[in-house]
């Protein structure tokens, strides 16, 4: 498979997935309410937080191609973005998880899948903070 | 009343953080530990009603955190909770061969997760009201025994009796007596509070305080007191 044949196609794999899981959105918005406290900006804040610690934590991994622990980072981000409901994120961080552990020679496809991550984890961060000023 | 502790323990705080939202809207107190190594030190500083573990930590795991908790008398018996990303049938088999009471599988739902917690703390709750009842009944029982069996009332004032027994009553001891005397004067059963035991060759003599006596009741009593006085000088 060439690198625009990888590229396509896993656009194509991602592109009707939802984002994000808005009941999922809401329950937290709701835990909020019943405690006084800004818990889905918090959750959000503290996952913007370490999806940056881990995926410098993955390109430096990769640089010394400690594949394993790409592996469990991309699980850890997996773990994350699944408690947030963040259902695109999910699904790609868990095939980061099986391409590093089935695939370890395909680095250019590893390097191109946590690009996705990196810009479907900005865009919807970005859409879940302008949700939660509006619930605000 | 104390609050009741929830000690979470995992690595991962995103999870902590998640968790913690859930128990504070369950009106508990939620402790957090990323670091599986402390966990015997902070249970021995807290109460803790409900150990939340994660399985899957690097270093210490979750399972080598249960062992340790169980192997430690004085904690094994605090309930834990495993949490978990894989729900296979080995891995929970695993969990509770160990010793933990449920598991809730990654991501938290705060639904199972408040249930499953809620359902630990009410049962344990329901125990110990239990383990009071039985106490208070076994108590009551043996109470009542001694004083049908063994005890005999030597003098009543207004509101004191005195009794010898041939077993000692420890002092705060509160009892309902059901001696002759109250029947005679129609006074039910009234209760009555050790105030003092003193230990003589043939027993003991107990000192008691009446307890809850209504205005007639006393009444009866001052009224027997001079009978007895009467009866005495005459």
């Amino acid at each position: 498979m060439t690198k625009k044949e990888f590229e396509s196609g896993i656009k194509l794999k991602y592109e009707h997935l939802l984002s994000f899981d808005r009941t999922k959105v809401d329950e937290l918005i709701q835990i909020g309410k019943d405690i006084n406290e800004d818990v889905l900006d918090q959750m959000l804040d503290l996952h913007f937080k370490t999806s940056i610690d881990i995926v410098t934590e993955i390109n430096a991994a990769l640089q010394n191609s400690e594949l394993l622990k790409v592996a469990e980072l991309a699980h850890k981000f997996k773990s994350n973005s699944g408690q947030l409901g963040l259902l695109k994120l999910n699904v790609m961080c868990g095939d980061l998880e099986n391409l590093t552990k089935d695939m370890p020679n395909c680095k250019v496809e590893i390097c191109e899948l946590i690009n996705l991550i990196l810009h479907e984890n900005q865009l919807t961060l970005s859409k879940l903070k302008l949700l939660q000023g509006q619930a605000a | 009343m104390s609050p009741i502790n929830i000690l979470v323990i995992d690595d991962n705080k995103n999870d902590l953080l998640m968790a913690k939202f859930v128990i504070m809207r369950m009106g508990y107190n939620p402790i957090l530990l990323d670091n599986p190594s402390k966990a015997i030190e902070t249970l021995q500083s807290a109460a803790v009603s409900v150990i939340v573990l994660d399985y899957d930590m690097p270093g210490m795991t979750g399972l080598d955190v249960l062992k340790k908790i169980k192997r430690n008398t004085t904690l094994a018996k605090i309930p834990i909770v495993m949490l978990t990303g894989n729900s296979s049938s080995d891995h929970v088999r695993n969990t509770v061969q160990q010793g933990a009471m449920d598991y809730i599988v990654k991501p938290i739902d705060p639904t199972i997760f408040e249930t499953k917690i809620n359902k630990i703390i009410n049962a344990g709750l329901q125990n110990k009201k239990e383990d009071w009842i039985e106490f208070e009944l076994d108590k009551a029982t043996k109470a009542e025994l001694k004083i049908f069996n063994y005890s005999r009332i030597i003098s009543i004032g207004e509101v004191s009796l005195t009794l010898a027994a041939n077993q000692d009553y420890p002092v705060g001891f509160t009892f309902f007596s059901d001696a002759q005397i109250f029947h005679d004067l129609e006074i039910k059963n009234p209760a009555l509070k050790v105030e003092a035991s003193t230990k003589t060759s043939d027993g003991f003599i107990i000192r008691c305080t009446m307890v809850g006596l209504s205005e007639v009741e006393l009444k009866k009593v001052r009224l027997y007191q001079k009978l007895l006085v009467s009866k005495k000088v005459s």
